[in-house]
């Protein structure tokens, strides 16, 4: 790669504080992300995509701690920011859709007001114009009638209704980077498919990166041209959306696919994958925490420390990574 | 917004029926002969018969109800053995007093309690958030007729700077003209600043006595209620938008946090109202509590009964109030009816 | 079983090892009963007994919290007055636990009639403010201990009854209820047996935090002249005789019954909190 990427995410670790004490999340998750490209963030659920996005951030709750990694944006090093100077980048720099729309809108204030405190926050535009904008922010997410649906309250709007004002309130300031933490997850089929071709028809005209992290490989291979496959908290592979579905390297990522129904090929060819995550708090957890999981483990899994290979546009977190097709 | 204050109306409708029924009740269950109780210790056998007679004692149960909810609305509350004055008449000149110093004392927790208890929710378990908790814990504990006592004597006492605990305004002041009946408002309307000062004077303690009592539940609900809201997704939301920290406590956390504490501002009422007896018994404040208390020390019970009736038509009131500020801030309530 | 209640022994080790102030606190509930128990073995002197040569002599070595008025010992007033405050609180906090809570299971099991009955009698209650609503039922019933023990029940019964509800509604409908019906088990049977035992540890919560306030109502009413005559030591007349000789400066009298009321109320309130943390770990704050 020539230019340098947009956003660098470098050995990034996270904890929680509980009270089984400290919980390692995150481990060691680097990827990068160049302007104007998609990537797909895939995993069961308690991976740590959501995490992985709002340490990136520095939204993470009090209970979190970064630990250790560097992100760098648009040639910034957030974490060495100040406060401020970090509140200035969030919501005019880089942007996020959060899980659960209903939830992430202020049930007290008009979804409309709250478009607007984005605007005025970040003196997008002149003060006089902060209610027309939000109005044309409304419609291009495609709500009827914007003008009534602006003076309404969250809990007066449908879920997909939600999902939409949080885009509209996410791109309000026409971020370069947008994490959209599964944007269609509780939607219908027709309005997930229009959720989607208003994020990725503004992240075209506007060259916008974007992360969308989601549950939904068929998504995935649809949208993204890169796809990251997250662990238990480790970045298990990280390749070329067609790369990764043609021929998964790590042992997770097949079981991913394998457990994913698809056109071709029949219910009966669906496997689930076997175990479940590890506990993080257990003493002896292995190196690499696919291994109490994985058909292919030896012991070398459960005692060296964990290879991060990355070699041709591709990177596979395993000691015995597989060859050649599934 | 009218649909809804009717309905929070009719709502209240029941306490209040169950209000007049039981402090009819008590008014039967005085001790032995409520008709020779107000026919006075010094009366004969035919005269305890008239006056059980005229008080319509002799009647069946139900007309005796009748009777009672007659004499409430005509605002006839029976009269006082020593005073000799109709109770609703003393009561209503002496509520003036009693409203003074439990809306200050209310006003004071408020201004203290609610900004603690935010500031604490911002930093969980730190040294602030700690001596809040401390603060608070100890305030519930306080008996307010002991607090109350402490600072007399400390500011009083030892320190001279408050004036004796005896009543509104010292002697060689008088009262300003009725407006309001709060004496610190009528000397500010009528611009006597020293009569002002005098008045506020006198009231500072006994309303810091009441404000220190209610604090304690207020601090604990903001700084719980905001504690909730702080940690919820639409303040990441907020933060992920870049909003200032300010405008985040503010217009995302505080408008959100202030309904559960309204919702508890009903109980601290009734504390305060209880409180109120106490306080003004210590201060020796011409209210309606230390009317009652009087009263009851001279076993005259009308004036008892027409306070305890009258405390619950206001705290049953003060309850739609909230109920209706919260409809008024909740959305979600407001635009249901 | 033993695993279970060995986590709970762990768990309650744990919350008092990370929270020493309810350890504290239980450590002086015990000592404030041993004081009520054996309040007239420890008292150095008669409660009751005069001396008006040594009126209002300040904390000494013979008095250790002074005089009053007509010189008895304050220091054995107090604790007199320990016996009798306590007595009254746990008395009425007795009455309202059994009343209230059966009130309470009956309108959550039974619903209908009994759940509107009992709830209409609650939110009537609470319709008062409570101590107002407490001094018209001792002024009407009549000016003795028992009226303050039952006024203070009373006004706590919309808090257990609530409680007592709740609990029992939601129980009603669970899995292992059903299980006992259909296993033949009587309605009453049921009651008595699978509902009332789950919800006691709840209303436990309930009994320690409604001990401190109904101490407090009781010193209250008896400070303004209700229930406990005088010369009986208790704490609420204590004080009050005690405030007309704050301003001319004789502290002890007032002081240290208000501080024995308020150390009393103190640690029953952080024993509440303790509990309700011991017993439901998320709702610690
Ligand atoms: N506040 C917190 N305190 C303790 N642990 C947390 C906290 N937030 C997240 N975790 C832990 O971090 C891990 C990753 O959570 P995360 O929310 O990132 O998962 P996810 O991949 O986004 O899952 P989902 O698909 O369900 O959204 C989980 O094991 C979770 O238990
Ligand atoms: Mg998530």
């Amino acid at each position: 790669m020539s230019a340098p990427p947009l956003l660098e995410v470098h050995d990034l670790a996270v904890s929680f504080s509980t009270r089984a004490g400290r919980v390692p999340v995150l481990e060691h998750v680097s990827f990068t992300l160049a302007k104007g490209e998609t990537v797909a963030m895939v995993g069961e659920s308690g991976s740590g995509k959501s995490v992985t996005a709002y340490a990136m951030l520095r939204l993470l709750d009090r209970a979190g701690r970064i630990d250790a990694g560097r992100v760098r944006f648009g040639g910034a090093d957030l974490f060495a920011l100040s406060d401020a100077e970090m509140a200035d980048i969030r919501g005019r720099e880089a942007a996020m859709i959060f899980q659960n729309p209903r939830a992430a809108l202020n049930p007290t204030r008009r979804v409309g007001d709250q478009i607007g405190d984005v605007l005025r926050r970040h003196g997008a535009i002149p003060a006089n114009q902060v209610r027309q904008r939000v109005l044309d922010l409304l419609d291009q997410v495609k709500i009827p009638d914007p003008a009534r649906r602006a003076n309404a309250y969250a809990f007066e709007l449908s879920g997909g209704m939600c999902q939409r004002v949080m885009i509209a309130l996410a791109l309000a300031c026409s971020p370069a980077l947008l994490i959209a933490d599964e944007p269609t997850t509780g939607l219908d089929v027709t309005t997930q498919a229009a959720v989607m071709a208003t994020i990725r028809a503004l992240a075209k005209d506007r060259r916008m990166a974007t992360i969308l992290i989601t549950h939904d490989l068929a998504l995935a291979a649809e949208q993204a041209d890169r796809v990251i496959v997250m662990h238990a908290g480790h970045v298990v592979e990280d390749a070329p959306t067609a790369a990764l579905f043609a021929a998964p390297r790590h042992p997770y990522t097949r079981a991913l696919l394998r457990a994913t129904p698809r056109t071709t090929g029949s219910l009966a060819d669906l496997e689930s994958i076997p175990g479940s995550l590890p506990t993080l708090t257990a003493p002896d957890l292995p190196p690499c925490r696919f291994a109490a999981r994985c058909p292919g483990a030896t012991a070398v899994c459960r005692r060296e420390p964990l290879p991060r290979h990355r070699g041709d546009g591709r990177l596979v977190a395993c000691h015995h990574p597989l060859e050649g097709a599934p | 917004m009218l649909t809804l204050a009717i309905r929070r109306l009719m709502a209240a409708l029941p306490s209040l029926v169950g209000v007049v029924i039981v402090t009819f009740l008590l008014t039967r269950a005085l001790p032995g002969d409520p008709a020779a109780y107000f026919a006075g210790p010094a009366a004969t056998v035919q005269a305890i018969e008239e006056v059980r007679q005229r008080l319509g004692l002799d009647q069946p149960l139900w007309v005796q109800f009748g009777n009672y909810i007659g004499d409430l609305v005509r605002g006839d509350f029976g009269t006082s053995l020593s005073t000799g004055q109709p109770v609703g008449f003393e009561l209503a000149t002496r509520l003036p007093a009693s409203a003074e110093l439990t809306l200050l004392g209310l006003l004071l927790a408020v201004v203290i309690a609610v900004p603690a208890g935010m500031v604490a929710a911002t930093r969980p378990n730190g040294w602030f958030d700690q001596a809040v908790r401390v603060t608070a814990t100890a305030g519930v504990s306080l008996p307010t007729f002991f607090t109350g006592l402490l600072l007399v004597y400390v500011f009083y006492y030892i320190l001279g700077w408050a004036p004796a605990p005896l009543g509104r305004l010292d002697i060689f002041y008088t009262a300003p003209p009725h407006i309001t009946g709060f004496y610190t408002l009528d000397a500010l309307l009528i611009g006597d600043a020293e009569t002002f000062l005098q008045a506020l004077s006198q009231l500072v303690l006994p309303a810091l006595t009441l404000g220190i009592f209610a604090l304690a539940p207020l601090a604990r609900i903001t700084r719980g209620a905001m504690l909730e809201v702080l940690g919820s997704d639409y303040i990441r939301t907020a933060r992920a938008a870049g909003l200032t920290p300010t405008r985040i406590l503010i217009v995302y956390g505080f408008r959100n946090a202030i309904l559960p504490v309204l919702t508890v501002l009903g109980m601290v009422l009734s504390f305060l109202l209880g409180a109120n007896v106490l306080v003004e018994k210590v201060f020796a404040w011409p209210g309606i509590g230390s009317f009652a208390v009087e009263a009851l020390v001279a076993s005259d019970y009308a004036p008892v009964q027409g306070f305890v009736l009258t405390m619950a038509v206001l705290y049953v009131g003060l309850n739609l109030a909230i109920d209706l500020a919260y409809g008024l801030l909740d959305p979600r309530v407001r635009i249901e009816s | 079983m033993s695993a279970a209640s060995s986590t709970f022994l762990a768990h309650a080790r744990h919350t008092l090892g990370g929270n020493p102030v309810t350890l504290v606190a239980a450590c002086l509930a015990g000592l404030l009963i041993l004081v009520a128990l054996l309040a007239p073995w420890i008292a150095p002197y008669d409660p009751l007994a005069t001396d008006p040569i040594n009126k209002l002599q300040p904390p000494s070595a013979s008095h250790w919290f002074g005089t009053d008025q007509l010189g008895r010992d304050v220091l054995s007033r107090v604790i007199a007055a320990t016996r009798l405050d306590l007595a009254i609180a746990v008395a009425s906090v007795a009455l309202v636990f059994v009343c209230g809570t059966l009130a309470g299971v009956a309108a959550g099991y039974l619903g209908g009639w009994t759940d509107r009955i009992v709830g209409r009698l609650a939110d009537t209650i609470m319709a008062f403010p409570l101590f107002v609503l407490a001094m018209g039922i001792v002024a009407a019933l009549g000016n003795s201990v028992g009226n303050i023990v039952l006024a203070t029940a009373v006004v706590n019964f919309p808090l257990y009854a609530r409680i007592a509800r709740a609990e029992t509604s939601v129980r009603r409908t669970q899995g292992w209820v059903e299980a006992a019906r259909l296993c033949g088990h009587s309605e009453l049977s049921i009651v008595l047996t699978q509902l009332l035992p789950n919800l006691l540890p709840i209303m436990m919560v309930q009994v320690s935090l409604t001990l401190g306030y109904a101490i407090l109502n009781a010193a209250g009413l008896s400070f303004i002249g209700l229930g406990v005559r005088p010369p009986t030591a208790e704490w609420g007349i204590m004080v009050a005789e005690g405030a007309t000789y704050i301003i001319s400066g004789e502290w002890w009298l007032a002081l240290f019954p208000g501080l024995a009321l308020m150390v009393a109320v103190l640690t029953f309130n952080l024993l509440g909190d303790g509990l309700r943390d011991l017993l439901d770990p998320r709702r610690r704050t």
